[in-house]
Order: structure tokens, then sequence, then C-alpha cells
């Protein structure tokens, strides 16, 4: 593997896939948004991140295999959920114009700061193995 | 094109608002036709539309026989690719009858039939297919924006 | 052992030559550690490997095959690096042995 990806950045890279996703899902929300029983979606990945690593400091005894399995922080992988919760209009739509706005709009400083981040790696990779001395 | 899929999402919807307000306008033009080609006066003209989910039937098929993992309160849903047009038909709800002997195509009874077209439902219309078009139009600046972004890493 | 050290990049994309398993056995020392020879190697390999993966992205991408552009930005950037990363170990490596080189015993 990459020995420019450790722990932290192999994070924000998911999260990157994560905020790409979302555009895409809230994209699609959008251009179903006076489609009749369309049912909206979200992605969720930094929930999951957050209470994966919550979990950690108090882990879970499982006593018995069918208890579910504790998951690891970097086994969170993003991924595409209905939403069910919110309530729908009378044709059965339930997406919300204004929300799907904000949520565009987060996401895209998300992904801006994603993306700032990745940079500020590779130009702290760069600056060591050009001007390090010995 | 299959590069941007964002594209693709929003250009689906730009095409349909499109198409609605296309009918819209129709309607609106025609609200005083009392006699077409094929007799009768005009009908309203609407369309239906549904989430275009094209290839993610293939994925979804498959996701059914998947055992179902309890740790997932929702199970994980598959990625819409935009609406498409089911069809478009003609409103067959019953035109709006005014009395008017002198009229041209006034009927036996003095009654002349007026297409079923309510302005204000047209214009209600109107300005939900505007929204959602300003809305999409504003998703694919976003997916731009994002683009941009990406190709700046490592600059 | 090692070969193909230049200032060009097309050597490093060695697509004749899947990338073996290192095996440590045969040129460990008497202490058991690799030796330098060995620890270099993998890093090439490594190297390779990342120019491989930049590669099959970007070929990805002109098919439409990726949907997420900032894969491909980021793998290029990683091959990059690591291009310019070798590149500085061979120039210290060079340097050192022309400084022993000129030692005078």
């Amino acid at each position: 593997m990459s020995i420019f990806r450790d722990h932290t950045t192999s994070e924000i890279l998911k999260g990157l896939d994560a905020a790409s996703m979302r555009q895409q899902v809230t994209a699609n929300n959008l251009a179903n948004l006076n489609t009749p029983g369309f049912e909206r979606s979200d992605v969720s990945f930094e929930n999951q991140l957050a209470k994966a690593r919550s979990e950690l400091n108090s882990p879970l005894a499982r006593t018995h295999e069918k208890h579910f399995p504790q998951k690891s922080p970097g086994d969170v992988e993003p991924k595409i959920k209905k939403d069910t919760t919110t309530t729908r209009r009378i044709d059965g739509n339930n997406v919300d114009l204004e929300r799907e706005m904000l949520n565009m709009v987060s996401n895209q400083l998300r992904y801006n700061a994603y993306t700032q981040q990745l940079n500020t790696r590779f130009d702290n990779w760069r600056f060591v193995i050009n001007e390090g001395r010995r | 094109m299959s590069m941007f899929p964002e594209f693709r999402i929003s250009g689906s919807a730009l095409t349909a608002e499109k198409t609605r307000l296309d009918l819209i306008a129709g309607n609106i033009a025609n609200m005083n036709t009392t006699r077409t080609e094929e007799g009768g006066p005009y009908q309203r003209r609407t369309a239906a539309f549904s989430e275009d989910l094209a290839n993610a039937q293939e994925r979804s098929r498959r996701m059914i026989h998947e055992p179902f993992v309890p740790s997932q309160a929702v199970p994980e849903s598959v990625q819409g690719q935009g609406v498409r047009l089911d069809r478009i038909f003609a409103d067959d709800e019953d035109p709006m009858m005014v009395y008017d002997p002198e009229h041209p195509d006034a009927q036996e009874d003095g009654y002349v039939l007026y297409p079923n077209v309510e302005l204000a439902k047209e214009m209600t219309d109107m300005i939900t297919a505007h929204r959602s078009y300003e809305a999409n139009a504003t998703a694919v600046q976003t997916a731009k924006s994002l683009y941009t972004k990406a190709l700046e890493i490592g600059r | 052992m090692i070969d193909n050290i230049g200032t060009n990049a097309a050597p490093f994309i060695d697509r004749n030559h899947a990338l073996k398993p290192n095996n440590d056995k045969d040129n460990e020392d008497v202490k058991g550690q690799k030796n330098f020879a060995d620890t270099l190697n993998e890093v090439l390999g490594g190297v390779n490997q990342l120019q491989l993966d930049a590669d099959l992205a970007a070929g990805q991408m002109l098919t439409g095959d990726i949907e997420n552009i900032h894969q491909v930005m980021i793998k290029t950037e990683e091959a990059r690096l690591s291009l310019q990363l070798t590149g500085q170990v061979v120039n210290k490596v060079l340097d050192a042995y022309q400084e022993i080189s000129r030692m005078q015993i």
C-alpha cells in the first residue's frame, strides 16, 4: 500500500468518497422533487465513523455469537441509505427542496475542506522529500 | 458522459421540468380552444414521471438476495439515476360547460364545451416546475465546483 | 539486483515483472536483518506499483469507468511524489558513494 496513506489520510479519502456520493444522491433527490411516491436518500459516513470511534472507548462485551460485532472505525464505509423518517406530502414524496439545497451547500464545503487537507498533506510530503537536509 | 453522473442525473431533471413547462405552456395557450382536429375541445396535457433506476434495478435485485445484516437499521439503498418521463397523456376530466348559444361551437342545448384547463392550477404547476428547474441547475453548478476542486488536488 | 535506476520514468513502469514477494530468507544477514539492497528493492517495487495504480486510474478515466475523479488525482499525485522520493534517495545514495570513494585510505 502507498506509504502516503496513513490512518488519517485514509479516513479523509473515505470522507471524499462519501461527499462525492452525497452530491450524487442529493442530485437524484432534487431530480425527483416532483416524482410521486419517491423516497429521498442520504449518505451515512461521518456519523457512523463518530459512533465507531466512541464505541472504541467503551468496548461492548460480546458474550454470544449472535451479538452484533463491534464495528471498528477502520471498517466504516460510506453507504447510501433511504430516508424513511421524513414526512411525506400527499403525493407520497418526501423531498424538501430547502433541505436538499442546504445539504448541497454544506457538502460542498466539506468536500473543499477534505481536498484542502489532502493538499496540505501532499505539500508537507513534497517539502520533506525535496528540502529535507541530511 | 458517464464520467459525470451528477450531470446526467441533474440533466434528466432539467429535461423533465422543461417538458412539464412545455406542456403547461401548451395548456395555457389552448385554454379557450373549443374546436380541435379530433372534434371536441382541447384536453389538458400532463406527464407522468418516475425515478430512473436504469442500472440500479440490477443491483437492487441482487441486494434482495443478500443476507440481511442486522447491524444496519435501514437496508442499504442504490444510487438512482435521476428522473425519467413515463408518458404524456391527456387529462380526461370533464370539459367545462359554458352557456353561450351564439357561439359557433355551441351544442344543441346552447352549451359550449371549453377545455378542462384551470389557469390557477397551471400557474401553480408552473411555479413548482420552475423551482425544481432552478434547484437542479444549481446542483449542476455545485457538481462542477466539486470537480474543479478535485482537479486542484496536488497542484 | 538494483536495476533500471534512471531519470526517465519509463523504467519504473515495469509491466513485464509481476510483483514477486520479497524472499527475505535468502538474503538475510547472519544477524537476521534485511540488508539495504532488499529494502531498496521493496521500496522500488512499491513505487512501481503506485505508477501502475495511477496508470490504471488514468486509463479507467478515459473509458468512463471511474466515477470519482478525486481518486484519479490522488493516485496520480501519490505516484508523482513517490517518484520524487525515489529520485532523492538515489541522489543521496550516489552522493554517499562518491564521498566514500573520495576518502583517502
